[in-house]
């Protein structure tokens, strides 16, 4: 008797690989994040600290969740996790983040940004509207209520970053993060050493005022604050290369006191995940991502701690000849500016939104 | 208000069926993550499966979010939801067509493991290791439908009354189906019963 066809594919099948208890939760968490009614202010941070010393994973797992009724059933599976580090995470992005197919842009296409500003210390708010030609030749921007496309000539001066420029230099980066981490600070150290040198040169009243103001800006958490920066640059591009984009979370997951907030909605109620770092003043400068994708969903600064170092408010030359700074402001807690993306793309014409 | 059948019958059940799950997260939205928590660990098995470890965990995601979205729309007189879960895994594996070609051809190309000793070779009997290129080659000539009903039986171990569930179909369609591709199998092993057990076996 012949054995059943169905057994045999029953008897052969592939091994199923284990379901990661890391993506489990973090699906399970989507599930709770994701499409429901009007997202209610859920207050679930996870905050882990990576501390770049070996072994050690400083990670205080610090979990808030301000919407549980007594007695209901834990809902927020990260609590049962073990404390995971923002390496961890970093890790995570990159490796979804990698396998997407690269694509070059084409010199004719158009880089579409819609940009939504708000500032809270302002009250302001403002939204972007721009098509950009990759080859930086021509600008467009939608005017008047029938949005009506109109073309601007640009003209880029020889050595300008036109995006299609920015792109191809991108791509003969290293996408060793070790390497990109190290490019990182060398440009950070670099520009100090330029504005040490520039300061030097000056002639005027300010010269010592800027010489102090440069040596609290080289402080050594400063200096990992402004490479943290140069490495978020790269993934919050829209034209990043997908290798580029992996590397540099590897890379940026080096950095000291740089954070992970993997649950979080931004200010237009988007589910986003948020990597983020505290400058020694106390400004947390976030760089949100679509939970699903890892591109870049914007940025922003908020006050997170008024009690730390008061930042200069910069100073005035006063008629006396004497330069005399600023006082100092104590931001609110809470006070914070976005630069909130709602739309990025490449599309083939001006006017086009991309899909 | 009528309670659909399979509410009423859980009224004597310890643990709230599928259904009740379902229809409390309408206004209870948690409670879907309940239904999360009893069927992930099979539907990512399954999908693992097909589709391999890295893609499977975004599918099972998409998978339970979209069921989410289109909860209303669940039967609830069927208490188990497992056949409707899976209905919409298969077709979120349906759109990594592309990705399962690839690893089924991977598969088919990876030569089987030798068997250990000249007795086994000489035993009439094919292991089922030793088989896996060539059934890879046959999941890759079978239609998507094909597919769904094969591997939902042989690698889900729905019954054919679940598929039938799943995939939207008559259960008579379902047994015809499964008997067309039985005789796929058979002819892409050239007539010969696969694991040689066949008396009339000529390898």
């Amino acid at each position: 008797m012949t054995a059943d066809e169905i057994e045999i594919f029953r008897d052969a099948r592939p091994e199923a690989a284990p379901y990661d208890p890391f993506s489990k939760a973090r699906a399970r968490a989507r599930l709770l994040d994701g499409p429901g009614p009007a997202p209610r202010h859920r207050f679930r941070w996870v905050l882990v600290t990576s501390i770049a010393t070996a072994g050690a994973l400083a990670a205080g797992l610090l979990f808030l969740n301000t919407t549980e009724p007594a007695g209901t059933e834990p809902k927020m599976v990260l609590s049962s996790l073990q404390p995971v580090s923002a390496a961890a995470y970093l890790e995570e992005f990159a490796r979804i983040v990698e396998k997407r197919p690269e694509i070059r842009p084409r010199p004719h296409q158009w880089l579409y940004k819609k940009t939504r500003i708000k500032d809270s210390a302002a009250s302001y708010e403002h939204v972007a509207e721009s098509w950009m030609r990759l080859d930086g030749r021509m600008a467009a921007s939608p005017n008047g209520p029938e949005r009506k496309i109109v073309l601007d000539e640009q003209h880029p001066r020889k050595n300008e970053q036109t995006p299609l420029k920015r792109y191809d230099r991108l791509r003969t980066l290293s996408t060793d993060p070790e390497k990109l981490l190290a490019r990182a600070y060398k440009a950070v150290d670099d520009g100090f050493a330029e504005k040490k040198a520039a300061i030097e040169k000056m002639q005027n009243p300010y010269r010592d005022f800027e010489a102090g103001e440069l040596k609290e800006h080289m402080m050594e958490d400063n200096r990992h604050h402004a490479a943290y920066h140069r490495l978020a640059e790269l993934f919050e591009g829209v034209l990043t290369p997908p290798r580029l984009h992996a590397a540099a979370f590897r890379a940026i997951a080096k950095i000291p006191g740089v954070e992970v907030l993997p649950e979080g909605t931004d200010l237009l109620g988007r589910p986003v995940v948020t990597v983020a770092r505290m400058n020694q003043y106390g400004l947390r400068h976030e760089y949100l991502l679509d939970p699903a994708t890892y591109v870049s969903l914007g940025q922003g600064a908020v006050v997170v701690r008024n009690d730390l170092r008061k930042r200069s408010g910069g100073a005035a030359l006063g008629k006396d000849g004497q330069i005399t700074p600023f006082p100092i402001r104590v931001r609110p807690i809470g006070e914070s500016s976005y630069e909130l993306r709602e739309y990025a793309g490449i599309v083939d014409e001006a006017g086009q939104l991309p899909r | 208000m009528t309670v659909p059948p399979a509410l009423a019958e859980e009224e004597h059940d310890s643990s709230p069926g599928d259904a009740s799950l379902i229809a409390e997260s309408l206004a209870d939205p948690e409670r879907f993550a309940l239904l999360f928590d009893r069927h992930a660990d099979d539907i990512h098995r399954y999908v693992s499966r097909r589709l391999g470890p890295d893609l499977a965990d975004d599918v099972v995601s998409d998978t339970f979010l979209t069921a989410f979205r289109k909860r209303a729309s669940y039967d609830l007189s069927r208490r188990d939801a497992r056949p409707w879960l899976y209905g919409i895994a298969s077709r979120l594996i349906r759109a990594n067509r592309r990705a399962e070609n690839r690893r089924n051809r991977l598969l088919a190309r990876t030569p089987a493991p030798e068997p250990e000793s000249f007795d086994e070779r000489s035993a009439a009997r094919v292991t089922s290791a030793q088989l896996q290129p060539r059934l890879a080659e046959v999941l890759t000539a079978l239609s998507a439908t094909d597919r769904d009903l094969l591997l939902l039986v042989a690698w889900a171990d729905l019954t054919y009354e679940e598929c039938a569930a799943a995939l939207g179909m008559p259960l008579g369609t379902v047994r015809s189906k499964l008997h067309r591709v039985r005789a796929k199998i058979r002819r892409a092993f050239g007539g010969v019963d696969p694991t040689g057990t066949s008396e009339k076996g000529t390898s």
